[in-house]
């Protein structure tokens, strides 16, 4: 062996890494062989748990032990005494709450309470690190309890159906699959208990939906590693202070840019693990749905993130009363829903003001609808989406520069500044959001001239042609920080 | 559709590998400092001169001009990044080169660990030399930028200066005095802090290592801190690095060139050297080299 100074850390276990791509193979090979099949659970729980612990293995400590606060909890709301039910889905609900509390949000609570010095309570929380994928797994965790709970009461309006079985083991077994299940573990989509354990039987490679499969890994690896990955080559400018010496124009296109990274980004990734979660016989919810054509901000939250839109209606704005409480109270709790989702998104201010821009944008909007009826036209229609959009993107900017001052300044140059136009950026920002433009544009295309479908197999070579000639560097999935 | 689709892909594959010798470059252009690093770091991997003469360094010296160096010198200096990763790409890759020139200002900055995955992945490697087409330097999009920076350079005013020619020139360019005092507060606040004596010895002890190894080797190692402004150059942290290397490869032992401490060398941010600076700099490194 030739002596070195470096060795090489062993490389991450990303979806666009070699090593996860051989996990994934092998797995599949395991899962699918015919005297393996009751086993199935198994093999796709323990890939799920090499996936995870993969760079960090101590992590694996705390999903068993948020796994296990489900599966107890839940078990006794629907096995136990009918009295003790209330109880144990407090209880259930509490302790997720209070695991990702500890981890999400101790460091920021300890440092502003006892300082970060050296030997301080806030210093030894800084140093507890944000397990990857808690934010999604603790939600997924809250959507079991509650449901089982609803489930075994008298007057359930959701129908939902029997998601514990009587054996604790099998039920075990299932709920270590349903919070570890491995294309949705560290950033989504959060799938619901309902929707997911009707799901967990035995699956055949005849049952597999190759055409999800293909499309969705092809359509999301382009995404991510063509769009995404490029674009933030441009968008690391964003920064402060290097935007400071950009032009108006610079700044424009870097802002934009950095909208169609996180919607590459996130997009592509929640299609790679709809992908992934396909190739093993399990169907993931769709988490986005073209969201920059959407012509108001209540239609950006049906389509962004849907997944946790709609697990943030169903289990924190109708149990708050909704639109049931007349118009003021609607407004209360529409800015209430999307300050905490903004809270969930990170442990920093910035997030709280980005998801209170959206509260306070989704309350205004619906106070005007009240008033104003605009007419249906496709000019007022662009313009809306045109809107929409814009005020998306600037809010993106908090999840970009986490000092509101920063932000504030970079707003501020977009108006004032003198530099010259960089060129190559502004070109560069543009060849890589194309693709993002194209693709909102073949969606509407195929609605109104379904025949292009026969030309569908030309755009998919391109896009494998492009992931393999024009990649970017590997970088990590944004929404992994959450 | 399936099939068709990989088929497809295929050939587009193909028709790109044969068209890529036709292709003008008349608008061609790296996108940005980034690519450039891989591109830079590919070129070096793929040059078939083993003992190409070297210069590894951070963005700094990137700034230090290539026409001057000279096409017997290959520039590893990365923006971002420091003089470790050009150090590693020569050591893992076994080539010797003739002379080494050694940045030595952002010794504590961190091994581009994604780029050196990259560029040195074995696979990627193999690859790169089957085809063209799977390097950086001949990326479609490379193509695509180009011809869209050159429909804007035809819109552009003609009083105004032409652009440079790609990223991987250097882009140090005054800015106005306000910008530059954020800059080198920036800086400042940075260059500042005294570093962990423990961290800055580990890479002491690495880049020894490294040098003696290529000493060996045959290789000619010549250091060189590039002069920064006068009110940067004091800070702890630069003057921390200065006294360890001092200590650890001292000028009577090992080759290096110093630059007068005392003139205010012209900077665009208080790191960054202008271009007349720069060039004037990269002619006593390469004299003294010579040497």
């Amino acid at each position: 062996m030739r002596p070195s100074c470096y060795a090489p850390p062993p490389p991450e276990m990303l979806f666009t890494s070699l090593p996860f791509v051989i996990l994934v193979l092998v797995a599949f090979a395991i899962y699918y062989l015919p005297l393996l099949r009751p086993w199935q659970i198994t093999v796709l729980t323990v890939t799920s748990i090499l996936f995870y612990s993969w760079e960090d293995p101590i992590l694996v400590f705390l999903l068993i032990a948020s796994i296990l606060i489900n599966v107890v909890t839940s078990y006794r709301i629907a096995i136990g005494r009918k009295s003790a039910q209330r109880f144990w889905a407090i209880m259930g609900v509490s302790l997720n709450l209070g695991l990702l509390f500890f981890f999400k949000y101790g460091p920021l609570v300890a440092q502003s309470l006892f300082g970060g010095d050296h030997g301080s309570v806030g210093h030894f929380f800084m140093s507890i690190p944000l397990p990857i994928g808690i934010s999604f797994f603790t939600f997924q965790g809250i959507s079991l309890v509650i449901e089982v709970y609803r489930s075994k009461q008298p007057d359930d309006p959701f129908h939902y159906p029997e998601m514990v079985p009587d054996s604790f083991s099998e039920h075990l077994k299932n709920t270590m699959l349903f919070k570890a299940f491995f294309p949705s573990l560290v950033a989504g989509p959060i799938i619901k208990a309902h929707e997911f354990y009707p799901q967990i039987v035995p699956k055949t490679l005849a049952e597999i939906n190759w055409s999800v499969v293909f499309r969705s890994l092809v359509v999301g690896y382009f995404l991510k590693m063509v769009v995404a990955d490029n674009l933030k080559d441009s968008t690391f400018w964003i920064e402060y202070p290097s935007f400071l010496n950009q032009s108006r124009l610079t700044l424009v296109m870097l802002l934009f840019g950095y909208s169609m990274q996180i919607f590459a980004d996130f997009a592509g990734y929640s299609l790679i693990a709809i992908g992934l979660a396909a190739l093993f016989g399990y169907k993931l919810p769709q988490n986005f749905n073209y969201p920059y054509i959407s012509r108001s901000f209540t239609e950006f939250w049906q389509r962004w993130h849907i997944s946790l839109s709609t697990w943030l209606r169903e289990y924190l704005y109708i149990p708050l009363g909704g639109n049931r409480k007349g118009n003021v109270r609607t407004y209360v709790n529409l800015f209430i829903v999307m300050f905490l989702g903004g809270l969930w998104h990170g442990a920093a201010w910035s997030y709280a003001v980005w998801g209170s821009f959206h509260g306070l944008a989704l309350a205004v909007e619906r106070f005007g609808g009240n008033w104003i009826r605009l007419p249906k036209h496709p000019v007022i229609s662009i313009i809306q989406a045109a809107l929409v959009f814009s005020f998306v993107t600037i809010a993106w900017l908090l999840f970009k520069l986490p000092k509101f001052e920063h932000v504030l300044g970079y707003l501020n140059a977009m108006i004032h500044s003198t530099a010259p136009n960089n060129y190559w950026m502004v070109g560069h920002v543009l060849t890589y959001s194309a693709p993002v433009a194209l693709y909102y544009g073949w969606h509407l295309l195929k609605q109104r001239c379904p025949k292009v479908h026969h030309c569908e197999f030309i755009l998919f070579a391109i896009l494998i042609a492009a992931i393999v000639l024009d990649s970017g560097t590997t970088g990590t999935f944004i929404y992994f920080q959450f | 559709m399936i099939k068709r689709s990989i088929i497809t892909a295929l050939a587009l594959l193909v028709i790109y590998h044969l068209a890529l010798p036709h292709l003008s470059r008349a608008y061609y252009w790296i996108p940005g400092q980034l690519r450039a690093n891989y591109l830079n770091a590919q070129e070096y991997i793929h040059h078939p001169k083993q003992d190409l003469n070297v210069m590894v360094g951070s963005s700094m010296a990137n700034e230090l001009n290539q026409e001057i160096l000279g096409s017997q010198y290959a520039k590893l200096t990365f923006p971002a990044g420091g003089s470790f990763t050009g150090l590693e790409i020569i050591d893992q890759t076994g080539k010797r080169p003739s002379v080494i020139l050694l940045e030595t200002n952002t010794l504590l900055k961190e091994i581009d660990e994604p780029l050196l995955a990259d560029v040195l992945s074995p696979w990627r490697r193999k690859l790169r030399e089957i085809s063209p087409i799977f390097r950086e330097a001949n990326r479609p999009s490379n193509f695509q930028i180009g011809l869209l920076d050159g429909v804007a350079g035809k819109l552009r005013k003609p009083q105004q200066p032409p652009a440079i020619q790609d990223a991987t020139t250097p882009v140090a360019k005054p800015i106005d005095s306000t910008l530059l005092e954020t800059m080198m507060e920036v800086h400042r606040g940075h260059l500042k802090k005294t570093p962990d004596p423990k961290i800055l010895a580990v890479k002491i002890e690495r880049l020894g290592a490294l040098v003696d190894k290529s000493t060996l080797a045959g290789s000619k190692c010549v250091f060189f801190e590039l002069p920064i402004h006068p009110s940067l150059a004091g800070l702890a942290q630069p003057v921390a690095i200065r006294n360890a290397m001092a200590a650890r490869f001292p000028a009577d032992k090992y080759h290096w060139v110093r630059f007068d401490p005392n003139p205010n060398y012209d900077t665009s941010d208080g790191i960054h050297l202008t271009r007349p600076v720069a060039d004037e700099v990269t002619r006593k490194i390469i004299a003294e080299a010579n040497n």
